[in-house]
């Protein structure tokens, strides 16, 4: 068997390997990416490392050398046909590096990258156009960069531009777009290239609404064909795109399932609300902040002791009643006020509001220490962490806006645990099912 | 759409273009090259025709700089400043022709030191192989090189020099010259990621080495010392050479030109492999 060495086309190669199962598209082993922290220091090894290459020496690149430091260490994993796969972490865990290694912009310095077919990279959408030129002549130049023959691209020119949806500016300089333009016409040259294995890096931020949705479509479209590897900070998309999820950090697999919730949320519990933040007028006086499951056949409340520096940490189960109590005081010159509680969420912020006046018109100060329930038959947020925020408001009658009084933000945070994978949205809504014949 | 038959497997390893054979390398370059040839000659529309598209006079800027470069020489020969000695032939018609035979070779190493240089963004972003970048710099500057060139022997018949038929040889006679150029060219574009310095030594070793060049005056000069200079620079051959094709129908000194052909193209060819090995590695730290 004649095997070739990689060259940056993907025209050669082997047409069978050992070591890379059949229904295996991109199987990444032991893989590490190495840099330096110094910038004199890494262009003296680039120096050093060239002249080694010229009197014919190959370099060790498996040892640490001074200032060097692993952007990913033995990272491995395997992807089949069918399968999207999310890489998330925080900023710096090596995602993108891994991406640039995978497409074979940067050799690993240890570890091997096989692939089978083709693959297409999202990395920076437009590569290459030229503003001078319209978008019809940049969609040759793009798609040479990306390695499509000319014929294909012909074939597919009507396609590419029918998706790309961007009427008479096909026709006018590229300089002319907007960047949700230049965004929707690189998105379509990249993909109409029908790869093997698409790999996506956080590039759909720009385009509007509508794009975004057909966007997604496509990438759907190539999932049922193809592999995908997602990059993404927005849980939103990693839950709606991926079945599978690596979470790496600080250049290592922290996590890797085939529950992407899962990885959602150990990704989502790197995070924090962070501190307490209230914003009061000081005519009102906490006492004490309750928030918990209901079991009616347990009357036994317990109130939690205020302590305004750290947050109250709550868990729920998911499904059951939720009961919230608040005890204060509230200053003489008060006579009406009502309350409303919003639930925030770490990525979307405001996910869900309950005003008390919906169910009681307005609440009279009655100038003593009042306990205010709320109780709420179906609190069903899907698995993960949320914050409250409390707002108390004056009201001054119908016709009159109310005023705020206090607002206690992240005061309470709450982890909802449920031990089935519901879904991506955070709110499950809940219903009466039947059938019917 | 069309039924794919079994995808190949692509592999990337550490060091995997060291494990190729010294002269396999240069095959796998020219199959990836002969590959691209779309790119490249996108890449060479894109840069070319752009180029000129914010331009009134488009294209015709080619020909005004060989025009102003001859109304130069000619003014300097009427003032009698120089003194370049009998070349046979019109003076103005030998040093224009000299000089862009120069140019040419300073264009071979500008466009192989741009390889990795001139594609920066991209370099990050796709992979392609970047040895095409090289033959699309160097496709743009024969293009240019072309349209001055012809406006040149027009001049040329102007003070009534009529080249003889050995200029049908010239591109075989250029051919050194693109791969020495492309030699030190292909090195600086790895190293200027590196270190600025080399490319800089290299420019201005380059201007310095044109006046040890006879291209604006003739090789018959009294002083020894340069005379002495102009034997050993290997550029006195491979550029003589090719202007002399043009006026005199021959070779500067035909054992020269050959030494120096065959050092070119040995040059060329270790060159062309560190480029293969080495670039990878190099580009990571292109910051």
């Amino acid at each position: 068997m004649n095997i070739t060495t990689k060259t940056p086309m993907p025209q050669q190669h082997l047409l069978f390997s050992p070591d890379l199962p059949k229904d295996v598209v991109l199987s990444v082993k032991n893989v590490s990416k190495k840099f330096c922290r110094n910038l004199k220091r890494s262009m003296f090894y680039g120096i050093k490392d060239l002249s080694q290459n010229l009197i014919g020496i190959c370099p060790d690149r498996t040892i640490l050398r001074k200032d060097e430091f692993w952007a990913f260490k033995d990272v491995s994993f395997e992807v089949r046909r069918g399968d999207a796969l999310a890489l998330i972490g925080k900023n710096g865990s090596g995602k993108s590096t891994l991406l640039r290694v995978l497409n074979g912009i940067f050799p690993p310095d240890k570890g091997t990258v096989q692939y089978r077919g083709r693959m297409s990279a999202l990395i920076a959408l437009g590569a290459g156009f030229h503003p001078h030129m319209t978008g019809r002549e940049n969609i040759f130049l793009n798609a040479a960069i990306l390695g499509m023959k000319q014929l294909e691209i012909k074939n597919k020119l009507d396609e590419i531009i029918d998706f790309a949806d961007i009427g008479d500016f096909i026709d006018m300089p590229v300089a002319n777009y907007s960047s949700g333009m230049k965004v929707r016409l690189g998105f379509s040259v990249a993909i109409q290239c029908d790869p093997d294995i698409l790999v996506i890096d956080e590039v759909l931020s720009v385009g509007d609404i509508g794009f975004k949705t057909k966007s997604y479509n496509a990438i759907t479209k190539v999932i049922d064909r193809a592999a995908v590897v997602f990059v993404s900070h927005s849980m939103t998309h990693v839950g709606r795109l991926c079945n599978r999820g690596i979470l790496l950090d600080q250049g290592r697999i922290e996590m890797m399932s085939d529950n992407i919730g899962e990885v959602i949320d150990a990704y989502t519990a790197m995070f924090g609300f962070g501190q307490v933040e209230i914003a009061s007028t000081g005519r009102e006086r906490l006492l004490g902040i309750s928030m918990m499951n209901f079991d009616p056949g347990d009357p036994e409340l317990v109130l939690h002791e205020l302590n305004v520096i750290t947050p109250l940490m709550v868990d729920l189960e998911f499904g059951k009643p939720v009961m919230i109590i608040l005890k204060l005081e509230i200053a003489p010159s008060v006579k009406w006020f009502d309350v409303t509680y919003s639930v925030l969420g770490l990525e979307q912020g405001l996910i869900a509001q309950s005003f008390s006046t919906t169910s009681v018109a307005f609440f009279e100060n009655k100038n003593v220490p009042m306990t205010i329930k709320a109780l709420f038959n179906s609190f069903n947020l899907k698995q993960g962490k949320y914050s409250l925020k409390v707002q108390l408001r004056e009201s001054k009658g119908r016709e009159h806006a109310s005023e705020n009084i206090a607002i206690y933000k992240h005061f309470i945070q709450f982890r909802v645990c449920n031990d089935s994978f519901l879904g991506a949205a955070s709110i499950q809504l809940d219903a009466n099912w039947t059938i019917e014949m | 759409m069309m039924k794919k038959t079994t995808p190949s497997i692509t592999i990337y390893r550490p060091n995997q273009r060291h494990e190729l054979g010294f002269l396999k390398t240069w095959l796998v370059m020219a199959q990836n090259i002969i590959n691209s040839k779309e790119l490249i000659w996108q890449l060479f529309k894109r840069d070319f025709f752009a180029a000129y598209k914010k331009s009134f006079f488009g294209v015709t800027w080619i020909f005004i700089s060989p025009l102003l470069g001859i109304i130069t020489w000619v003014f300097f020969q009427m003032t009698g400043v120089l003194r370049p000695g009998d070349v046979g032939v019109p003076y103005p018609a030998y040093v224009l022709i000299g000089t862009s035979m120069w140019g040419l070779f300073m264009g071979f190493f500008e466009s192989a030191k741009a390889t990795l240089s001139s594609g920066q963004a991209l370099i990050m972003q796709v992979n392609y192989p970047h040895e095409a970048l090289l033959f699309q710099q160097t496709a743009q500057l024969l293009a240019n090189f072309l349209i001055a060139f012809s406006m040149n022997i027009i001049i040329l018949l102007i003070f009534g020099v009529v080249p003889g038929w050995q200029i049908i040889f010239l591109p075989i006679v250029i051919l050194p010259l693109f791969f020495l150029g492309a030699a030190i060219g292909l090195i600086v574009s790895m190293i200027s990621i590196v270190a600025v310095d080399l490319d800089r030594i290299i420019s201005m070793g380059f201007g310095l080495m044109m006046y040890i060049t006879p291209l604006i005056y003739s090789d018959k000069i009294d002083s020894q010392f340069v005379r002495w200079l102009i034997q050993w620079n290997p550029l006195t051959y491979l550029v003589c050479s090719a202007r002399d094709i043009i006026i005199y129908g021959r070779l500067y000194n035909t054992t020269g030109f050959f030494i120096c052909s065959g050092i070119s193209f040995l040059l060329f060819l270790i060159s062309w492999r560190l480029f293969y090995i080495s670039e990878n590695t190099i580009i990571e730290r292109m910051v």
